[in-house]
């Protein structure tokens, strides 16, 4: 299962955990055995700090979620996992079930995407509540109904001491994910994975929960990975930002890079369909074309098929993940990718790392990035 | 929810009517004379004139000599009355002999059903939790076979071996014959023999009553079984689940707080027909074994093709089987929070 | 839009339905393997029953209750006939009588169910209450019944539990309609004026056999078990008639003969477990494992 950890933590970053990341995550690979198998992530890194706020956008379907959820080997029976993933100096992949059992919740906290199936339905929210809050501290079953009243209300639940002994079709999907949030933050978690939290929630309802995550993770310091498919989610609460595209990190760099100078065609379509207010523009602006289908892998780029900005070179050879500087000079000068590794070495995502892409022909960006113009 | 149980409950009457009305048509197809019937089955009147005082009466009563839809009316108020006809085997009244057989056979039912659910449910969660494994392909083929054998050729087998082998079993009957019967209230032993504090009676009727309900028991726990295992592992696939496992909870609790309290909803409604499919394994049971209950009258009175008889059995059972249904369904809205609030129907 | 158009999105629907039907009807684990085999081979033997078995009424009073042996490959039973050539003979009985018991339920609850769905509205609330009444009687208790009015012969047993167990496919198949009759190829099949009677059974009622071909083969499994039951309770096939229910009650009196009670019922358990092991391969198709 590790295998791959000798090659990939010679890269720039080092050893996992040693320069104070909090998670490493190198050449995570994670495929769903079907009758042809689904690669779901094909191959991620990069590095977390301790109370960074980072985002993760892609489409649906580009692995994103998978991808979060193998972290804590979240992930059905039929998935295979691959590559090594290291949180505070803990081995992740190599823990049994039993001991991966106290770095879930403890150590890292999920919060879903769609709070109608996330909770139990026969259970009351107070149990649910409850469990979490006795498997992290030893307190009896009254201490931790109170303790599970007193998180509902942190997370803005009014009453909530009544509320404790509904269920969750009694919550509204605003409510009922405030409690899951108030279960994932209970025992103080290092990580806070948040899989794309508001996308089955209201639109007036999404910046209240975003909101609730900013607060309570920057109260306690927690690490946050925010995962969406929306741009706009994103952009007041993380720092730094990954794009994935077909299973792949294809462009990373801090959040006000990515916005102003997005360096992969896929983030500059990505951010033509967000809807601004500063251009009036009739209707929305959707990529051409079909996310590629991760259970055919083709030769290329996976994206060249919907770019509007491809060369020759796209059709055969996927880009690795390049610094800015060095993907503009490959463009011109044609470097192989010996080269690129020449001067880039094995560049991962990572806290104050530089602008990352993975494209032969970076868009160059323009002189205002109002983005408006031309369907590609 | 008050809603939703007011409606069932209403609709039990019509059911018992239209099964009422089923049964009396079904009893109509019969292709010879009910009267010549009847008196075939006595084979006695010997004179014509003593034939036609019997006929006569047999007309009063059932009003063979009316038409259907009329004679429908006076069977069902005598149905109503507790008259359900006499059966030719016995020569009694059928409602008199259901009386003696069915008390003896609801012994045999709720300890069946016990060994099923105390045997079945864990065994579905065992397998579900090992799913794709091997313990779970060995369920899968015991589990198979266990619902494809026919149910009276594995209690004649079994009661070969264990009784007339290797004298585990119990003979036929409630009791030995050397015991002492307790005195009859109940008519079901084992609570009679509570009741007088017999506990020598107690145990010898337990023994008695332990062989039919462990075969019983373990072919309808199987399909407990399969049927638990099958919603359990719809349930271990889903988010609320991920969430449980995502808190680090301990896999014991994952499994049975959080996938059987909801695997079990569909479970409850399924134990409505695993209870028909144990009422049918009574009938072909019973008479393998001994055991005086309905499947011992109801197998006599299917040889004889004693029609009364069989009707009456087929009501009785009929009518335990919907009223289970109701009890499930009523069950159902307890376990189910949201149905409880009209959520879900 | 023209007739044209419409048939081709019939034949479009018709055409991928039954490649995955072919697709998922091989068969892929070690017991579906097993299980198509043994029903293979018990349906090649009881076919062939005339020539490999000799006759199985013969009576040999010589050789009563005769363990197995070279002249008897599974002994004798109680009148010194031949076991094999019984249980050969007896399962062509209980193989007929759970195919015809399904065709027959399964042609009444069909059209049943489908005018139900397809009528909609009071008609079908009406059909529907019906339905539910017959669903009221644990099935084989109506079979029971019907056959003890109508006399114990292998055709009223087939009438008897086909009559119980129609309801079951009526209830399915309306269900399957309802869905089916308003997906768009039925709606512009209506708009082209096809009538009422055309539309049900030549668009609606084949698009909605989805649920019923994965029920049907497991229920051929417990149609013989029925039917066996039935015999068992002296209610089905008459003497002297093998057949393997029938075999099991002579067997009732001669426990000891372990040879004469072992075989009809390891049969029809041999032959029914084939029927539920092999059925893995289409129920699967339901339950494939989603990709994500």
């Amino acid at each position: 299962m590790k295998s791959l950890s000798a090659e990939t933590t010679a890269g720039p970053a080092g050893p996992p955990g040693a320069d104070g990341h909090l998670l490493s995550v190198r050449d995570l690979r994670v495929t769903f055995r079907a009758k042809r198998p689904v690669r779901a992530v094909n191959g991620v890194s990069y590095d977390l700090a301790a109370g960074e706020h980072v985002g993760l956008v892609g489409e649906s379907g580009s692995g994103k979620s998978a991808g979060a959820l193998a972290l804590v080997r979240l992930l059905p029976d039929y998935a295979e996992l691959d590559g090594s993933v290291t949180l505070a100096g803990a081995d992740l992949m190599s823990l049994s079930e039993r001991e991966l059992r106290s770095i879930r919740g403890d150590e890292v906290g999920i919060v879903y995407q769609d709070p109608f199936s996330s909770l139990n339905p026969v259970l009351t929210v107070g149990k649910q509540l409850t469990e979490v809050v006795r498997k992290h501290r030893s307190v009896g079953a009254r201490a931790g109904r109170k303790e599970a009243a007193r998180l509902l209300e942190t997370v803005g639940v009014p009453n909530a001491e009544e509320r404790i002994a509904d269920y969750p079709h009694q919550f509204s999907g605003g409510m009922r994910q405030r409690a899951v949030i108030a279960m994932a933050v209970s025992p103080r978690p290092a990580l806070l994975i948040a899989d794309e939290p508001t996308t089955a929630l209201d639109v007036t309802v999404q910046a209240q929960i975003l909101e609730l995550l900013q607060q309570l993770t920057s109260e306690h310091g927690t690490t946050m990975l925010l995962i969406t498919h929306d741009l706009g989610v994103v952009a007041g609460v993380t720092q730094r930002l990954m794009v994935m595209y077909a299973g792949r990190i294809v462009e990373a760099s801090s959040t006000e890079d990515v916005f102003a100078r997005p360096a992969h065609p896929y983030t500059v379509a990505l951010h033509r369909s967000l809807p601004r207010i500063d251009t009036r523009q009739e209707r929305l602006v959707t990529i051409e074309g079909q996310p590629p289908d991760p259970s055919h892998l083709v030769e290329g780029c996976p994206f060249a098929p919907r770019c509007p900005s491809r060369i020759d070179r796209c059709a055969v050879e996927n880009p690795p993940l390049m610094t800015l500087p060095t993907a503009r000079r490959a463009a011109a000068a044609g470097w192989e990718p010996l080269a690129i590794r020449e001067r880039d070495g094995n560049p991962v995502p990572g806290p104050a790392g530089p602008h990352l892409t993975a494209c032969w022909n970076p868009p160059v960006p323009e002189a205002s990035s109002t983005g408006a113009g031309g369907n590609g | 929810m008050r809603w939703y149980v007011l409606r069932r409950l209403a609709l039990v009457p019509f059911v018992l009517l239209g099964m009422t009305a089923i049964t009396f048509f079904v009893s109509q197809l019969i292709p010879i004379d009910p009267v010549a019937a009847y008196l075939g089955g006595r084979g006695a009147a010997h004179s014509d004139e003593a034939e036609r005082a019997i006929i006569d009466a047999l007309n009063a009563r059932w009003g063979w000599d009316k038409p259907i839809p009329e004679r429908y009316w006076i069977y069902l108020t005598n149905l109503l009355q507790g008259d359900m006809g006499d059966s030719s085997h016995t020569a009694r009244g059928v409602s008199t002999d259901l009386a003696n057989v069915v008390p003896p056979t609801i012994e045999l039912v709720v300890a069946a059903l016990l060994i099923a659910m105390v045997f079945g449910i864990p065994l579905g969660v065992f397998a579900a939790a090992r799913r794709g494994g091997f313990w779970d392909t060995g369920f899968k083929v015991i589990s198979t076979l266990a619902i494809s054998v026919p149910v009276f050729w594995l209690a004649i087998v079994g009661f070969t071996v264990f009784y007339g082998r290797w004298g585990w079993a119990a003979g036929p009957g409630q009791l030995d014959i050397f015991t002492r019967p307790p005195p009859e209230v109940t008519r079901m032993v084992t609570v009679d023999s509570i009741l007088a504090r017999r506990w020598d009676a107690l145990f010898d009727t337990l023994h008695h009553l332990a062989f039919p309900a462990l075969v019983l028991g373990l072919v309808i726990g199987f399909y407990f079984a399969r049927v638990v295992r099958s919603e359990m592992v719809d349930a271990l696939e889903s988010d609320y689940v991920r969430t449980a496992r995502g808190k680090g909870l301990r896999r014991r609790l994952v499994l049975y707080r959080h996938a059987l309290r909801n695997a079990v909803i569909p479970v409850i409604t399924l134990s409505g027909l695993a209870f028909g499919s144990l009422l049918i394994g009574i009938i072909v049971v019973e008479p393998v074994v001994g055991w005086p209950g309905l499947g011992q009258y109801a197998f006599t009175a299917a040889t004889r093709l004693d029609l009364n008889a069989i009707s009456g059995v087929v009501l009785v059972i009929s009518l335990a089987y919907v009223l289970a249904n109701l009890a499930v369904d009523l069950m159902y809205t307890v376990a189910d929070p949201r149905v409880r609030d009209g959520m879900k129907s | 839009m023209t007739w044209g158009r419409v048939r081709r999105l019939e034949e479009a629907v018709a055409s991928t339905r039954l490649t995955t039907a072919l697709e998922s009807l091989r068969p892929r684990t070690f017991l579906e393997f097993y299980g198509l085999a043994v029903i293979a081979l018990v349906v090649g033997a009881v076919v062939a029953a005339p020539l490999i078995a000799p006759d199985p009424l013969a009576q040999d009073l010589t050789a009563q209750l005769a363990g197995p042996s070279v002249d008897h490959w599974l002994g004798t039973d109680n009148l010194g006939r031949d076991l094999w050539a019984r249980i050969l003979y007896g399962g062509r009985i209980s193989i007929v009588t759970g195919v015809f018991v399904l065709l027959t339920a399964g042609a009444v609850g069909i059209v049943y169910g489908a005018v139900s769905g397809y009528a909609g509205g009071i008609v079908d609330a009406v059909m529907m209450r019906i339905v539910d009444i017959f669903l009221s009687f644990p099935s084989i208790m109506l079979a029971l019944l019907i056959s003890a009015a109508l006399g114990p012969t292998t055709r009223n047993a087939i009438i008897a539990i086909a009559a119980a167990w129609w309801p079951v496919y009526a209830r399915l198949i309306r269900g399957q309609v309802i869905v089916v009759k308003e997906r768009e190829f039925v709606t512009a099949s209506r708009a082209l004026g096809a009538g009422p009677i055309r539309n049900l059974f030549l668009t609606v009622l084949p698009n909605s056999f989805g649920v019923m071909k994965t029920i049907f083969v497991l229920d051929i499994g417990y149609a013989i078990l029925a039917g066996s039951t039935l015999s068992f309770l002296g209610l089905g096939v008459s003497l002297p008639t093998p057949e393997w229910g029938v075999m099991i009650r002579e067997a009732l009196q001669y426990p000891t003969h372990w040879w004469f009670i072992l075989s009809p019922g390891l049969a029809l358990m041999l032959f029914v477990s084939a029927i539920n092991f092999a059925g893995g391969i289409v129920t699967r198709s339901v339950h494939e494992i989603p990709i994500r």
